[in-house]
């Protein structure tokens, strides 16, 4: 240790010496308690836009007033294929992908199938009721990948159906935000902690270190993941103990975007600005890209982009601004791309969901599944989800699920 | 003994934590913003931090991640090393110029880099626990410090040539 080092403790240690100036707990206080309304609000506004768009969508397509409706076809039409780029883009362009416009004819909803099936094979479809059992609305907010559906009532109690489909049940919890199924597996955001309840009914908490409620939770593999509230990724395995911080010690730094067992995407914007994969398995850093295309990196001054996410069992993709982008995860390249995803709307938060194979990017109010095998892109208003081998979309009042593949 | 209630706990840590967020900052207005802004995420899940068994610890740590990982926020304000005019020569005012020359670059430093040199020179922690706070190998720890160091040493050196 030189001269240097040994001043070094005295003069990095000086400044603390002060005093906090006075007001400054009262402005904590206030922080708090304004950051607590403003998560109230935006819970209240998130469920009033689902109320609004459960009410609007069936109004409109009855002929009434509003955009939407200039959108439904007087005579019965098949759906148009618009093919953005006739020929093969040049080598050092990313691939642009096609957009199916939904253009329905009698019924969107059954259009919307019918595009689906054009793509990809659908084995099984079945509705899922926009209303509980107990004849509550119901806005669904998670699928699983066993084709459990899990949805928030207006009063917070969470309810579920199973992949047949039907009116929905009470789950047994309440929530407002994390939640996540698979088969025999429940969980959920509670007080700023992830639990979870496994097949027997018991109930843990996995989350080592509690869990951003604004962050997204995916259930993958058996596997749990999400975000601390530091924002850092924490990795539970079932509900049977404690999750593990990925940073934990261990090479990776960064915050999860995406996750498809046994494959964290984590992303670290500021110093090492790169997209790494954690095999969540072992904790190792499975393999490093640079930032995805669109993704800046976070400098001094600026604020963090928001951006989403998702990952296939094939490929990643995501959104930045109003572009889609996907890239093969064994190649890590061409990079395709796709514009005009929906905005979000006020009080509406964009999320991605991601299948075996297609992506889901809603808005809650319109949605666009993306299938990065052949760079389709289906247009679609109301609310989609995907998990697994299934597909959840909004049917008017009410859902389908679809299992395809 | 009852757990305490987020407000009693402010009252009671607030100077600690503002000194350490000084430590951190070395700039008064930045540490107020840090210990603001890890007291208000602690306060919003404090019924599940007031249960573990050193919340001020868990505060700290905050503090350390948000100033490493996302604490990008322009510096308000810069301390000058030297007066406009320096002074007949004097060993202990020289000693006192280089202080503030390199006090000077530890606030210029990336917050990052002052992180590892505060936990390491000020805690006296190992770089394997820095590396376990920050969330990074501990071979990141050492270059992060060698680079701060390198920096500081150079005001040394220019504070060294430009009184003599």
């Amino acid at each position: 240790m030189d001269d240097l080092e040994s001043r070094l403790g005295t003069l990095l240690g000086e400044p603390g010496r002060a005093d906090p100036p006075p007001g400054l707990a009262g402005r904590i206080h206030r922080s708090v308690a304004v950051r607590r309304r403003k998560r109230r609000a935006a819970w209240l506004a998130a469920l009033a836009c689902q109320a609004a768009v459960l009410v609007a969508a069936p109004l409109m397509l009855r002929g009434g007033s509003g955009d939407f409706a200039a959108t439904v076809a007087p005579s019965p039409t098949v759906t148009r294929t618009v093919t953005v780029s006739p020929g093969p883009p040049p080598a050092d362009r990313p691939t642009p992908t096609r957009t199916i416009t939904p253009s329905p004819g009698s019924g969107r909803n059954e259009a919307f199938a019918e595009r689906l099936r054009r793509l990809v094979a659908v084995t099984g479809m079945v509705e899922v009721g926009g209303r509980t059992g107990a004849g509550e609305p119901f806005t669904p907010a998670a699928l699983g990948s066993d084709g459990t559906v899990l949805g928030l009532t207006p009063g917070g109690a969470v309810a579920e159906t199973s992949a047949t489909g039907g009116a929905p049940e009470a789950a047994g919890f309440s929530a407002r935000s994390g939640l996540g199924a698979a088969e025999g597996l429940r969980t959920w955001t509670e007080n700023g902690e992830q639990r979870c309840r496994a097949a027997d009914g018991s109930i843990r908490t996995i989350s080592p270190q509690g869990t951003d409620p604004e962050a997204p939770v995916w259930v993958d593999g058996g596997a749990i993941a999400g975000n601390d509230p530091m924002l850092q990724p924490w990795v539970a395995v079932g509900c049977a103990e404690p999750g593990r911080t990925v940073t934990n010690g261990r090479p990776a730094t960064g915050t999860a975007v995406a996750f498809s067992y046994p494959y964290l995407f984590v992303v670290e914007p500021a110093d090492d600005r790169k997209l790494r994969l954690v095999d969540v398995r072992t904790m190792r850093v499975a393999a490093e890209h640079p930032l995805p295309a669109g993704v800046r990196a976070q400098t001094m001054g600026r604020r963090a982009q928001r951006w989403q996410a998702a990952a296939t069992d094939t490929a990643f993709v995501w959104v930045t601004g109003k572009t889609l982008h996907s890239v093969p995860r064994d190649s890590w390249g061409p990079e395709r791309t796709s514009g005009a995803v929906p905005a979000p709307g006020k009080g509406e938060q964009a999320r991605m969901t991601a299948g075996d194979r297609l992506v889901a990017y809603t808005t809650g109010g319109a949605s666009i599944v993306h299938d990065p095998v052949t760079g389709v892109t289906l247009k679609q208003p109301g609310l989609v989800l995907a998990a697994g081998p299934w597909l959840l979309w909004e049917e008017g009042g009410a859902y389908r699920l679809a299992r395809v593949g | 003994m009852d757990d305490p209630t987020f407000e009693t706990f402010v009252a009671q840590r607030l100077p600690a934590l503002y000194r350490y967020a000084m430590v951190l900052t070395q700039n008064r207005h930045d540490a107020e913003d840090l210990v603001q802004e890890a007291l208000t995420r602690t306060g919003l899940r404090w019924s599940a931090v007031r249960r573990k068994e050193s919340p001020e610890g868990y505060v700290r740590t905050a503090m350390i991640r948000i100033m490493a990982n996302r604490w990008r926020r322009p510096r308000r304000e810069v301390s000058v090393a030297a007066p406009p005019e320096p002074a007949a020569e004097d060993l202990g005012l020289e000693r006192l110029l280089d202080d503030a020359g390199v006090r000077s670059r530890v606030a210029e430093l990336p917050p990052r880099t002052r992180a590892v040199l505060v936990l390491r020179y000020v805690e006296e922690r190992s770089d394997e626990e820095i590396a376990r706070l920050l969330g990074c190998s501990r071979g990141s720890v050492k270059s992060q410090a060698s680079r701060g160091l390198a920096r500081l040493r150079e005001a040394v050196r220019g504070a060294e040539v430009d009184h003599g």
